[in-house]
């Protein structure tokens, strides 16, 4: 049997008096790369912070590691997920290395000072998301990938098996949309177990294992990350037609919305 | 290192404050007037200590420990509510504490209740009331807590204020004028009780916020952030909650509201230390604790320096004038390039 991390059986959730997931049932092993796609408003982030124990439940249930997480302590959840989500809007002043150092907060005492092993997480987070230089640098001052690349970075610095990224290559440049691809899969390489939001159909080709595809609150299918090249199915989950593109050398693929020219 | 230092230099500061407000005294007595009226008694250097512990001294402590837990919950509750006009008061404090001394003045006079003034406990359980009705509103919205905190808050200021107003006319004029008086704020109290009644409550909530330093670095980032980052928001939210509120009645109770300490000190701070709380809780108590003894010292010699005039500006009066100028500077230099 595969190693369970984490699992959601009949799961329904209700914001703001509206159901926004309907009987969600799905399993995520240790180690798996999953991406979770779907058009605007499918629950997509919804999903992602009910995985994550952030959302009470109007049905269901989701265990981490065989456990009910909502009788898990927030410390707990925090050592074995993390989960950065889809925007930060306050930074007020903090420095990047102060950011990144929240991400320790469930491994140290409330009036402890952080240890020789938080210390060293911390560094391993900053060296993999090539923060270096910029560690003394207020994030207010950053641009939007390098932001993301900070709040990643504390995420990293949590140590946790799992981390939930919720669409965290959106509104970036190529260039930063490959770093944290980049850093990414460098995660799920070490043993990690990845969950993404992607917004991008490209980012699941890149990331590779499988993809859950959401629709109005729904699991519309869920399957290996090849299924993406049904570009008839994927037409009708977005509403929209779609291209698969494949490099001069075989070794790509990408993925556009047929766009026709006026 | 750099940081280290600046502790010093605030420690020295409020030394050269404490000293200039015991040696300057108030409207033209001086600790030199003390000294000469203790001179002719049997025991000149006990009965100089003794009238020193009976009014300036009181008041130095005084000021120095409201300075500093306003200034406390001032940084704890704009973090809380990310908002940087969150402050002591936002949230009904003072007007619940003074609903309460308007109630006690009003019917039960100026009288003491196991040594403590009624007017001091009924303000401090006006306070607790407030703060708990605002809670417990708050806890009905599930989903929007802290927003609804803070609405909630401004909601029971407000209709506080209408019923001291309501109490105020239905009271004497000579009450009425005393209620008006005790809202102005002062630091003129008697032997050092008040100080360590204070104080046991600042040590017990102040421990909290040095407890939730972490708490309320990623409260500020976010409550999604915070969860995700292993803080359990409600229970921290709550502990925030109350320990600033009790903060801030243990002070109120005794000196009345004194605005703009807990808006203002905790900005400066920022810009001083940063938004790191671990640093910047020290750094707003070190600050307040300058801050108000330094206005004290100000309002209640101004006029008796400018026009030779016994009357004492109010404390409170002094704070929301000056700090309220400072602040209004503070948004025109800094422009748009910060939130805080």
């Amino acid at each position: 049997m595969v190693a369970m991390a984490i699992e959601a059986q009949g799961v329904t959730v209700r914001r703001m008096g509206r159901i926004v997931l309907q009987d969600i049932s799905l399993r995520i092993a240790d180690g798996e790369r999953v991406s979770v796609i779907g058009p605007n408003g499918a629950g997509k982030s919804t999903l992602m912070a009910t995985l994550a124990g952030l959302l009470p439940l109007a049905a269901g249930a989701v265990r981490l590691d065989g456990q009910p997480m909502n009788r898990l302590r927030r410390r707990e959840i925090a050592r074995r997920i993390a989960y950065v989500p889809q925007s930060h809007d306050g930074y007020l002043g903090f420095r990047v290395r102060e950011v990144i150092e929240t991400g320790r907060y469930a491994h140290v005492e409330p009036l402890t000072p952080l240890g020789p092993r938080d210390h060293q997480a911390v560094a391993e987070a900053v060296s993999a998301c090539g923060l270096a230089e910029l560690l003394d640098r207020s994030v207010d001052t950053l641009s939007g990938g390098e932001r993301q690349k900070v709040w990643l970075a504390a995420a990293l610095a949590q140590q946790s098996s799992m981390l939930l990224l919720d669409e965290p290559t959106s509104a970036l440049d190529p260039a930063h949309q490959v770093e944290l691809i980049r850093i990414m899969n460098a995660f799920a390489a070490g043993g990690g177990t990845l969950v993404v939001i992607c917004h991008d159909l490209n980012l699941p080709l890149a990331l590779g294992g499988r993809v859950i595809a959401l629709q109005a609150g729904r699991v519309s299918f869920d399957q290996p990350v090849a299924a993406l090249e049904d570009t008839e199915r994927l037409g009708r989950l977005f509403g929209t037609r779609f291209e698969l593109h494949h490099g001069a050398e075989g070794r790509s693929r990408s993925l556009h919305p047929v766009v026709t020219e006026p | 290192m750099r940081r280290g230092l600046l502790y010093v230099v605030l420690a020295m500061v409020w030394l050269a404050v404490a000293a200039c407000s015991l040696t300057v005294g108030t409207t033209g007595v001086s600790i030199g007037d003390y000294w000469r009226a203790a001179a002719g008694a049997e025991r000149p250097l006990t009965c100089f200590l003794k009238s020193l512990a009976e009014l300036p001294l009181p008041r130095l402590a005084m000021g120095t420990l409201a300075g500093a837990a306003l200034a406390v919950a001032g940084a704890m509750l704009q973090s809380l509510f990310r908002n940087p006009l969150a402050s002591p008061y936002t949230l009904g404090v003072s007007s619940g504490a003074s609903l309460g001394a308007a109630i006690a003045i009003t019917c039960a006079g100026t009288g003491l209740w196991l040594g403590i003034p009624v007017v001091s406990l009924a303000a401090f359980v006006g306070a607790l009331v407030c703060v708990s009705v605002v809670y417990l509103v708050a806890r009905l919205r599930q989903g929007q807590a802290t927003a609804t905190l803070l609405l909630a808050g401004l909601t029971l200021g407000f209709i506080s204020s209408a019923l001291i107003v309501l109490v105020m006319f239905l009271a004497e004029i000579r009450d009425s004028d005393h209620i008006l008086r005790w809202m102005m704020g002062s630091l003129e109290i008697v032997g050092m009780n008040p100080v360590w009644e204070a104080l046991a409550l600042a040590a017990l909530a102040g421990g909290v916020a040095a407890y939730l330093h972490r708490d309320l670095d990623l409260l500020m980032m976010g409550e999604l952030v915070a969860a995700s980052r292993g803080v359990s928001v409600r229970r921290s939210r709550r502990l925030v909650y109350f320990s600033a509120s009790l903060l801030t009645a243990g002070v109120v109770a005794h000196c009345g509201p004194i605005g703009f300490v807990g808006l203002l000190i905790p900005h400066i701070c920022r810009s001083l230390v940063g938004p790191t709380h671990h640093r910047l809780l020290g750094a707003c108590a070190l600050v307040g604790a300058i801050f108000l003894p330094l206005c004290d010292l100000l309002a209640r010699n101004m006029l008796w320096w400018l026009a030779a005039e016994s009357r004492q500006i109010p404390v409170g009066v002094f704070t929301s004038l000056v700090g309220g100028s400072f602040f209004l500077y503070l948004l025109l230099a800094r422009g748009n390039r910060t939130a805080l």
